[in-house]
């Protein structure tokens, strides 16, 4: 784990964030928990759509394995029903390990993938699964890097870089 | 003062950013006054609820009926286990207790469980999510400034073919999920929200709706149990000894029947029609505040259906009573993670990357200019905008509502994206203010909004004048707004 986990952190010591993207839920399903595919155009120029897509979409099926409804979520239930649902004291439910599993995903994708394009993918159980926030990372050291985008272009005009050279 | 502290009291007020006497749990340990402890995030929960056992449990602000309801309980049920059990034992059988006791004992599990749990809290929006929401809900409106009035925040979506508007919580700063709604006594959103208990002390909502329909039903079992096993008790009393002299006897020897029959009557009828009225519900997937509200009746037009229904009665109640149950949103017993970001997770294993705070330091500059930009701009046009009410139907049970009333929004010009996340500090500094505010009928507030590009005249501040600034501002927004820009104008320049 320290190399990777160490990556991560010095991604976040060299570079500076510029901005964050949110990918909202999908409610044209109903209530579960499914967000949007639409590629944000901020990402244009950092991540291929096709990668985005695919992160996005296995999350989705990850949060629909964990909200379906069959067989063994009813013997889940009965069983915490028989027993006044004290067995929840003991017993971890279906959707934290799905959960667990997602989490375990996620990092994954940002150690792979999202990391070198300097972007880092936050998981929505800490944004109370409203978005899947995105952030953007502008590499501090390198001179002249500073070419993603919309972002940049506000940036420039704007208060003048987060980091002052 | 805690004893046996490393530091003593005295250096203790040096560190004053640690306030231990604002935490609102009554079961502080002591260690948290530890100069480094870290809060963990139910001492810092913005809405109205109280936490137990270091965060374990959550409940109301109200609860007081809630005690009444557990000693109800407890007393009816005592009674009848210490008065009338022993004489139906004998007599009938002694499963009668056996029986008494498995519900009795169901009865209190899924209460606890019920009044103890979250009801399915949404947290309350990150400042970049609300600073980006309210950029997107900017472009939909065509960025239009001056004096308009915006529409009202909602947004429609399609699901299964019916159309639902999703509205904007102000005070979370989210649009509310479907079937979400603000409870203004707890003053939290709820995912499928259901209505406020105050019987059991809580919200009742998606992560908890089960518990509280198992707690209705088994509570109606034990009262028709114990009701009738009572007057079982002195039917056969009254066969030995006539009817009046069992009366007359029993509350010599066995005192309280009278009473224990008069309370279970009562609560009889109560408890058994609201466990019909819950069957009813989730057996056509509704909850009771869209069924008071009429929100998928046909009434209101032949179109209208529940989109969120299976269709059949059998997989309704299923999916309520026996589909996954989700986690807690809010992470009550987690760490709150200074600047530093720390991979070695707090509970859940949920790791928390802290970016947020990391920025507020490194934009101080842009803050300030942002906040300069605002009042200038402030002073520039008239730009108080009031909403509609915007969320008429908060709550059907308790009367009040608290984000009722004309609400001013201050938006500004266009935006941009970066000098968004400097309003950081200033947002969230608001953001705390607003809440105790929306108790009053007709208030207003300031959302710190983007502005345009800047005259790049005012050096760096410090952040906190800026912040108080922005705290008198939102003070004084009670008379006018013109008279706030001015003031903060002044204030600002005499810096």
């Amino acid at each position: 784990p320290p190399p990777q986990v160490h990556s991560l952190q010095e991604l976040r010591r060299s570079a500076s964030l510029a901005t964050k993207v949110f990918v909202q839920r999908d409610y044209s399903d109903g209530t579960t928990c499914q967000f949007q595919t639409k590629f944000p155009p901020e990402l244009e120029s950092r991540i291929e759509r096709q990668l985005f897509e695919e992160t996005v979409k296995t999350l989705n099926s990850f949060y629909a394995e964990a909200e379906k409804i069959g067989g063994s979520s009813y013997l889940e239930g009965c069983l915490a029903c028989a027993t006044a649902y004290f067995i929840f004291l003991c017993m971890e439910t279906h959707y934290e390990k799905v959960l667990k599993k997602i989490s375990k995903y996620i990092q994954e994708q940002n150690e792979k993938i999202y990391a070198p394009r300097g972007l880092l993918l936050t998981d929505p159980l800490e944004r109370g699964m409203r978005v899947i926030e995105i952030s953007i990372y502008e590499d501090r050291c390198s001179s002249g890097s500073s070419s993603s985008g919309s972002s940049s272009s506000s940036s420039g005009g704007g208060g003048g870089g987060a980091g002052g050279r | 003062m805690t004893p046996g502290g490393g530091s003593g009291p005295m250096k203790d007020c040096e560190y004053s950013q640690i306030s231990t006497h604002s935490s609102s749990s009554p079961m502080e340990s002591p260690h948290k006054k530890k100069k480094s402890a870290p809060k963990r995030k139910w001492e810092v929960f913005p809405g109205r609820n109280k936490f137990f056992c270091n965060g374990r449990i959550m409940m109301a602000r109200q609860t007081g009926v809630f005690y009444l309801t557990l000693v109800l309980i407890l007393v009816t049920s005592g009674l009848f286990f210490a008065f009338d059990c022993p004489y139906l034992s004998e007599k009938i059988t002694p499963a009668i207790p056996a029986i008494g006791g498995i519900l009795f004992f169901f009865v209190m599990g899924t209460l606890l469980r019920t009044s103890f749990s979250d009801p399915g809290v949404l947290p309350r929006a990150t400042p970049d999510e609300a600073a980006d929401l309210e950029r997107q809900i900017d472009i939909a409106n065509g960025s239009s400034s001056g004096g308009y009035r915006p529409p009202p925040r909602t947004k429609e979506v399609i699901i299964n073919g019916q159309t639902v508007k999703l509205k904007y919580c102000f005070t979370c700063k989210i649009f509310r999920p479907p079937r979400a709604s603000h409870c203004s006594l707890c003053d939290n959103c709820v995912e499928r929200f259901d209505h406020h208990c105050p019987w059991v002390g809580n919200c009742v909502g998606k992560r908890n709706y089960r518990f509280f329909y198992m707690f209705i039903l088994s509570l109606s079992f034990l009262t028709v149990f114990i009701f009738a096993f009572v007057i079982t008790h002195v039917i056969l009393r009254s066969q030995q000894t006539g009817f009046l002299n069992a009366l007359k006897d029993s509350p010599a020897r066995y005192p309280f029947t009278e009473t224990n029959s008069v309370v279970c009557f009562f609560s009889v009828w109560s408890i058994v029609g609201l466990s019909g009225f819950h069957t009813y519900l989730i057996s056509s997937n509704q909850t009771t505040n869209e069924d008071i509200k009429g929100s998928w009746s046909n009434k209101r037009g032949k179109e209208n259906y529940n989109p969120y229904s299976y269709g059949n009665i059998f997989t309704n109640c299923c999916a309520a009573l026996c589909g996954p149950l989700s986690p807690s949103l809010i992470d009550r017993r987690g760490f709150i993670q200074p600047d530093t970001p720390q991979l070695a997770g707090p509970s859940n294993g949920i790791t928390m990357y802290g970016a947020t705070q990391s920025q507020s330091n490194m934009c101080d500059q842009d803050q300030c200019i942002q906040s300069t930009k605002f009042v200038l701009q402030a002073a520039a046009t008239p730009l108080l905008q009031s909403e509609p009410s915007i969320t008429s139907e908060e709550l059907p049970l308790p009367g009040k509502t608290t984000i009722s009333g004309p609400c001013a929004t201050l938006t500004l010009g266009q935006p941009t994206p970066p000098s968004s996340m400097p309003n950081l500090t200033s947002d969230s500094g608001l953001t705390d203010m607003i809440p105790l505010k929306e108790e009053h009928e007709g208030h207003q507030f300031l959302t710190p909004e983007e502005a345009p590009s800047p005259p790049g005249m005012l050096p760096s501040g410090s952040p906190i004048t800026h912040s108080h600034t922005m705290h008198v501002l939102s003070l004084a927004s009670q008379d006018s707004l013109h008279e706030d820009s001015v003031r903060g104008l002044v204030k600002l320049s005499s810096v």
